[in-house]
This record gives C-alpha cells, sequence and structure tokens, in this order.
C-alpha cells in the first residue's frame, strides 16, 4: 500500500510540477524503476502490480505485467498471483486484439468463475 | 560605487542588484551571436563562429551547436569551457529523466532543470555563475515545436525569434520588424541572413563565420537536426548582398 501512495503521489506532483499528466507508458516505467532500484536496497518492495491506462493525447489503452523483481512488460491481457495459472490459457483462448469493452467484461467475468471452480482459495 | 558587493556572488548591493550575474551577461555580450526563429515547420539556430583560424583541425562538427537529447538542440554564447560543462549537464539531465520514464524528457522541463541548477550558483556555494546563455530549440508531444532562451542569472523564457551574444539587442528589433507568425523554415533562413549580416557589419559575413541549423520533426516522428552545408550559406549570403546593392541602387 505504502508502494502505491508513494508512486500515485509523485505522479500527482509531476501533474502539479508541469501542468500536464504523465503518460501510462512513463508511468509503468517509473514505477517500474522504483522497483528496480530498491530491490538491492535493504528495504526492497515485495509487490507484484497490474497497471492499466489510457494515454490522453492517443487515447491508446495499454495494460502492463510489473512483478516484485522489476519485470515490466506491456501485454494485451495481464494476471499476478496464483490465479495466472489458471487464467492465462483462458485469456489466451478468449482475448482478441479487436475486443470490445462489452466482450472483455463477459471475459473478466469468466475469469472470477473460473476461479470460482478451479481455485480452491476464493 | 559599491564596489565591495560585486565580489560575493550571493549578496545583493544595496541597489538590489546581483553584480556577478550582470558581469557574466556583459561577457556574453562580447560573444558570437546565436540567433533564433521558430517557424511552423520548424526551428532555425544561426549561429557566429568566433574561432576562423584556417589553422585550426575541424574535429568536431559544430562549434555552437549541441545536440542534448533526441529531441532538443541547443547553442551556446558566452564562456566555450562553461558552455561545456552546461551541455553536459543537460545531457546527463535528459538521459536521466529518459532513464526513469522510457521517453524523451519534455522541453521546458529540461530547460528549466537546467535553470535551477544556474540559480543555484547565484544564491549559494561561493562560485561565481555560468558565464553562457543558451538557446534551445526542440519537439516534445505536449507543445510541438518550441524555442527557449536562459541566461546567467538562471531565467528563462519561450521565444518566437530571438537572439544572444553580441549585438543582439540590434538583432531582436530587426527580428521584430521582420518576423511573422506564420513563417516557414524556408522563409525563416533568408530572414536570419539578413538580420546576421546586418548586425555583422563591421567585420564581413563569410559562409566559414556561420553555422546554421534547422530542428525538424520528420515522418517517422524523429527530431533531426540539419547543419545547412557551407556552399548553401555562401549562395544565401552572395544572394542577400545582391538584394542590398540593388536597394541602394534605388
Amino acid at each position: 500500500r505504502v508502494h502505491g501512495e508513494y508512486i500515485s503521489k509523485n505522479i500527482q506532483l509531476y501533474s502539479m510540477r508541469n501542468g500536464y499528466e504523465l503518460s501510462p507508458h512513463a508511468i509503468a516505467n517509473f514505477t517500474r524503476r522504483n522497483m528496480a532500484d530498491f530491490l538491492r536496497s535493504r528495504t526492497p518492495y515485495q509487490v507484484n502490480c497490474v497497471l492499466g491506462g489510457v494515454d490522453k493525447s492517443s487515447s491508446r489503452p495499454a495494460v502492463y505485467y510489473l512483478d516484485y523483481l522489476g519485470c515490466l512488460s506491456q501485454q494485451p491481457f495481464a494476471v499476478q498471483g496464483y490465479g495466472s495459472n489458471f487464467l492465462y490459457g483462458l485469456l489466451d483462448r478468449h482475448h482478441r486484439a479487436d475486443i470490445t469493452k462489452e466482450e472483455a467484461l463477459q471475459l473478466l467475468n469468466m475469469c472470477m468463475k473460473e476461479l470460482k471452480i478451479r481455485f480452491a482459495i476464493s | 560605487m559599491s564596489r565591495r558587493y560585486d565580489s560575493r556572488t550571493t549578496m545583493f548591493s544595496p541597489e538590489g542588484r546581483l553584480y556577478q550575474v550582470e558581469y557574466a551577461m556583459e561577457a556574453i555580450g562580447n560573444a558570437g551571436t546565436c540567433l533564433g526563429i521558430l517557424a511552423k515547420d520548424g526551428i532555425l539556430l544561426a549561429c557566429e563562429k568566433r574561432i576562423t583560424n584556417k589553422l585550426l583541425d575541424e574535429i568536431f562538427e559544430t562549434e555552437k551547436l549541441y545536440r542534448l537529447s533526441p529531441n532538443m538542440v541547443c547553442s551556446v554564447a558566452g564562456i566555450t569551457s562553461d558552455a561545456n560543462t552546461l551541455v553536459n549537464e543537460l545531457r546527463l539531465i535528459a538521459q536521466r529523466y529518459q532513464l526513469n520514464y522510457q521517453e524523451s524528457m519534455p522541453c521546458e522541463q529540461l530547460v528549466a532543470s537546467m535553470c535551477d541548477v544556474k540559480q543555484a550558483y547565484t544564491q549559494f556555494g561561493g562560485k561565481r555563475p555560468f558565464g553562457v546563455s543558451l538557446l534551445y530549440a526542440g519537439w516534445d508531444h505536449h507543445f510541438g515545436l518550441q524555442l527557449y532562451q536562459s541566461d546567467p542569472s538562471g531565467n528563462y523564457s519561450g521565444w518566437k525569434a530571438t537572439c544572444i551574444g553580441a549585438n543582439n539587442a540590434q538583432a531582436i528589433s530587426s527580428l521584430d520588424s521582420d518576423y511573422k507568425s506564420d513563417m516557414s523554415l524556408q522563409e525563416a533562413i533568408p530572414l536570419a541572413i539578413k538580420v546576421m549580416y546586418k548586425i555583422m557589419d563591421q567585420n564581413k559575413l563569410t559562409a566559414e563565420k556561420l553555422e546554421i541549423a534547422t530542428v525538424t520533426r520528420t515522418d517517422e516522428g524523429t527530431t533531426e537536426m540539419t547543419i545547412i552545408p557551407r556552399e548553401t550559406v555562401a549562395e544565401l549570403i552572395t544572394k542577400r548582398e545582391q538584394e542590398i546593392a540593388q536597394e541602394t541602387q534605388k
């Protein structure tokens, strides 16, 4: 939680200083840089993240996978945690590049259902 | 004369002036002129080279123009060694941003960061200010093509057309009358030659003394600095001389 607040306050500071927001790409890389720098300190973050955003000027959406070791990857879909073992397969099967918002929500519901059935811990 | 307030850079004079900063600006007033013009399709930077000895070995392509980052270029006027230090620092600032955000640093942020460094030298540390003024030309996706100027006090501002170095006041008044907001680069280049010619009336303007570059945005989405070849500059100067000859004949 502390890591999340640190990142979000820094993002706000950037907006206040410059009058415009950081793009999702920049935020993702900034977060990764922060994660990677702290990794070899006495106080590494042990947070896995899934980042998502829409670029204001290009209106392009982006989803990122960021783990606690500082691995950042832009992907069509991302999962963290034990559920990823189940969900990546499902998402791979049903996701398309031109998927609509409604279809994506349905896919998300499918994923939640899958977890309830297959994953022992809710 | 309040001379005793001169030597400490960090002290105000009784009249509320920072003498060291003003002296730094004096030093720049004797240095080679740099002109910048913002056109709608690019930015033009024209610089007067002071060191033109034929014994000089031309190791570097340009004397006064430097590339700071993938999207920014600058030209300097003042003490060359100070300028080199500042350019190094600017490049570091730009790359640090790129390291953190994986994006090119927006122009104004780079200028502002550098100016914060310059301002520090006018307030603490006991060191003298940098005797350099810079013209920055660049592109970012927030505000497009931009032209900035900064001076030893750490002040900066954005310009459509400006000049630093020797005879800059004369150049600026000349630009004031001739600059048009929707100029293209093709129109800006002869204007730069015209202004440089006017302010260098003591020493004859030749192509060896001039360094002209344009900063443009390519279709692939990169920012390019193109140095205008010496032959082209020579042609433009000759053209201007012909125009002047015609005007005086009338």
